[in-house]
């Protein structure tokens, strides 16, 4: 297990070939930023090869993270809103997001929340309410809470495909070590293209590239 | 090696290549220094020798441990700057080239150029309030964030540099009889060089003087006048 920072330096050097000066265009944060694109590309790899390998598709649990305390907020009547630490991977209808739950002021824990998918909730809303179950499902960076409960007195808990904190350079990043030389693979791949891209070299109110 | 010595070499170079070959007190401190600015130059990266598309001289400051060694003597290292609310910190007095610059906790804090400063100062993934820059203008340098720009302050950075190389200076007195300069140790600055670069320096002074020889040369007439002691 290595922190973000320390794979990000491990691609800098790759990139530069040597420990980067301080001449370096590219940034640990530019890297970070490069990263997060690899560690879904990574989840979406591995979806795939367990397809082949499995029969059956999905993202190994190594690529999961749970995260806690989340605000949940009022939408409408009847719908609460989560903002996620980030949009979700798209791995079939929600294997972005495997679990919700609700915590409350006494850190009882919910069972889990029921997903829907995108089509699933529009027939939802045309039959009879499941008694004592609560569904939400997912929409961009938000998640979408169904309920009668007064769920904005609760945080939500989610494990979802993610890398971990990524504004968090020292925390550890969340991702198996056989796919970890396939993000460097595309981080380096990336910022080598920023290299090699032709530069504007002057200062002439020209467009010199 | 002495001023003292890199006149004798310059004086026995001028007797034995040039008729009537001899250089006063005046031409030598005058030329010495033109020379110890030109290698000084070729140490920190001619632009005479860029290539077309290829902004790199053959020698540079940094390229390698062994031009870094040659300016050692000049390298100013962690001499904080004091930064004012608009960012503007002058330059050292004796500020030649830039070395690197440092946030007080050691960060880098990256150099731009105007044309690029308005892509720096919009990133959102290296914010300059946590990654700072600086520009260099007229008088000193301008570091972003300030408090002027965006209430960030940003008020000290450390800065290694190359600094001036000491005015080379062979004083004299007359001498009460001959009228003739002797070297007079208390008026007169050494090189601030080592040997070898002291020798480089004599071979450009030299030129300036009409005289090319080579390194090599220069340096038997050196130990000729070590030897002899003449």
């Amino acid at each position: 297990m290595a922190t973000r920072y320390a794979i990000c330096e491990r691609i800098l050097r790759a990139v530069y070939g040597e420990q980067p000066s301080d001449d370096s265009n590219a940034t640990i944060n530019l890297v970070n930023a490069w990263l997060n694109d690899a560690l879904a590309a990574a989840a979406k790899q591995n979806y795939k090869e367990n397809g082949i390998i499995d029969g059956v598709q999905y993202a190994s649990n190594s690529f999961y993270t749970t995260f806690r305390n989340i605000a949940i907020t009022i939408y409408e009547q009847f719908i609460f809103q989560i903002q996620l630490p980030q949009i979700p991977v798209a791995l079939g209808a929600n294997e972005g997001i495997a679990t919700l739950q609700f915590v409350d002021a006494n850190n009882n824990v919910s069972d889990p929340a029921i997903p829907l998918s995108e089509n699933q909730v529009g027939m939802y809303q045309n039959i009879r309410p499941v008694p004592n179950k609560t569904l939400y499902y997912p929409q961009g960076e938000f998640l979408y809470v169904i309920s009668d409960l007064a769920l904005d007195l609760n945080t939500a808990k989610i494990r979802m495909v993610s890398g971990g904190d990524s504004s968090n350079l020292n925390s550890t990043l969340i991702l198996p070590d056989d796919y970890l030389g396939f993000c460097v693979d595309y981080c380096i791949k990336m910022l080598r293209q920023e290299r090699l891209t032709p530069k504007d070299v002057t200062d002439d109110g020209q467009e010199n590239v | 090696m002495s001023v003292d010595e890199m006149y004798k070499v310059v004086l026995e170079c001028l007797a034995k290549n040039k008729q009537q070959g001899y250089a006063s007190p005046d031409d030598f401190n005058t030329n010495i220094n033109i020379a110890q600015l030109g290698f000084l130059d070729y140490l920190l990266g001619e632009f005479q020798s860029y290539q077309g598309g290829r902004p790199v001289p053959k020698v540079q400051f940094g390229m390698n441990e062994s031009v870094r060694q040659r300016l050692i003597p000049f390298i100013q290292a962690s001499v904080p700057l004091t930064i004012d609310n608009t960012g503007f910190a002058p330059y050292p007095d004796d500020y030649q080239q830039m070395d690197a610059m440092y946030q007080p906790n050691m960060n880098r804090v990256r150099y731009t150029q105007q044309h690029k400063l308005y892509s720096y100062l919009n990133s959102q993934i290296d914010p300059i309030s946590t990654n700072p820059i600086y520009l260099i203008e007229d008088n000193g340098f301008r570091f972003y964030p300030n408090i002027t720009y965006n209430g960030v302050a940003f008020s000290s950075a450390k800065l290694s540099y190359v600094r001036t190389p000491a005015t080379i200076v062979w004083g004299f007195i007359p001498d009460p009889t001959t009228g003739l300069p002797v070297y007079d140790p208390g008026t007169s600055t050494d090189p601030e060089w080592f040997d070898v670069d002291a020798m480089d320096i004599i071979v450009r002074a030299l030129a300036i003087f009409g005289v090319n020889l080579q390194l090599g040369q220069v340096e038997q007439y050196a130990n000729l006048i070590k030897n002899t002691g003449q």
